[in-house]
């Protein structure tokens, strides 16, 4: 139990400490803390599952261990700066101002080809777009580009955009939602008019119903099964 | 700040049962093997009767602590002590005293494995 203990422990600390040493690139959208537990849980908790001659218990105390471990860690990391930057390092900027940083580039082992992948899965085809580049700290880059090469806004074109707040579903799969519902201030009434004018006449066959904050619908039926 | 005292508390208690749990094993493992090498010293002597009693007693002891020792023991190490305990016994009832010897031998030192690997030491950890 308690070498099960030390044991979760120090392969814990090794692998936030290889993986911060192994680079951004490696994480693929997880910060090192939650990769490692991600990984670690996944095949801690498996063992007692597939052998019976285990004990539940080697899986529950390292499991239970790590949970803790990162539990502290997160906490402690939001607290002080400092010390989120040595768990999960600090973002890089591959591109500043317009210039491919060569050094941080080399530092992050990141090739150009690389570079222009993510890019391109952000939607830049044109580097000489892109103002600034930051590989975070979980390995997703954000690309931001140069302000006459940004996408348009409504304010910057002068066009008068409503903002209709965010659509809630009323009925879900033949469910009504009464909390949203109440949220919107309406009630089932209103719904079954609702329904009654696009000619259906229950919650039962509705697939899903949203209404956003200026009274909006959005309606699917259901399916009819063949 | 609620949940990370409950992670460090949550974490000394488990630390807290390790501990306990390696002191359990140990001093179990210590009173048994106490037993077997009385028994054993009664069988080297003659005194077959003795050493026939301690062995009972220490193995009342090992399946009286069964319980335990299934949620926090391999069942594979528990299952290989219990049958070394059954040969021994075989033998110390057809008084065979050299394979007595030997069987008595084999179970103090899967007792003192056992301890060893609950133990928190180097050779264990790693």
């Amino acid at each position: 139990m308690g070498v099960s203990f030390v044991r979760a422990v120090l392969v814990f600390l090794l692998l936030i400490v290889s993986l911060r040493i192994m680079g951004k690139r490696q994480l693929g959208e997880l910060e090192p803390l939650e990769l490692v537990v991600a990984v670690l849980i996944s095949n801690l908790a498996s063992q007692p599952l597939q052998d019976t001659g285990t004990p539940l218990l080697y899986g529950i105390i390292p499991v239970l261990t790590l949970l803790c471990c990162q539990l502290l860690i997160s906490g402690v990391s939001v607290k002080h700066g400092r010390f989120r930057r040595l768990v999960s390092g600090k973002p890089s900027i591959l591109i500043d101002n317009g210039a491919v940083v060569q050094s941080e580039m080399k530092k992050c082992r990141i090739s150009m080809d690389e570079l222009y992948v993510e890019l391109r899965i952000n939607g830049v085809t044109d580097i000489s777009t892109v103002r600034h580049a930051i590989l975070e700290t979980d390995g997703t880059l954000s690309v931001l580009p140069y302000a006459k090469f940004a996408p348009a806004t409504p304010e910057q074109l002068n066009i008068n955009a409503p903002d209709n707040g965010l659509p809630v579903t009323v009925v879900s799969e033949g469910r009504i939602m009464s909390d949203n519902l109440r949220l919107l201030g309406r009630d089932e009434k209103w719904v079954k008019n609702q329904l009654a004018r696009r000619g259906v006449e229950s919650f039962k066959d509705v697939y899903i119903m949203t209404v956003d904050g200026a009274g909006k619908i959005y309606f699917a039926k259901k399916e009819r099964k063949k | 700040m609620k949940k990370e005292l409950f992670a460090a508390a949550l974490l000394l208690l488990i630390l807290g049962f390790s501990l306990l749990n390696t002191g359990v094993i140990g001093g179990l493992c210590d009173h048994i093997t106490g037993l077997v090498e009385r028994s054993a010293g009664a069988a080297e002597a003659g005194d077959w009767e003795e050493s026939q009693a301690l062995l009972e007693e220490a193995m009342a002891l090992w399946k009286e602590r069964e319980r335990y020792t299934g949620i926090v023991l391999r069942h594979t190490d528990i299952e290989t002590l219990t049958d070394d305990f059954y040969e021994l016994t075989e033998h110390i009832y057809t008084r065979d005293g050299p394979a007595a010897a030997a069987a008595s031998a084999l179970v103090r030192e899967h007792l003192a494995s056992i301890k060893r690997m609950e133990g928190l030491n180097l050779s264990s950890i790693f």
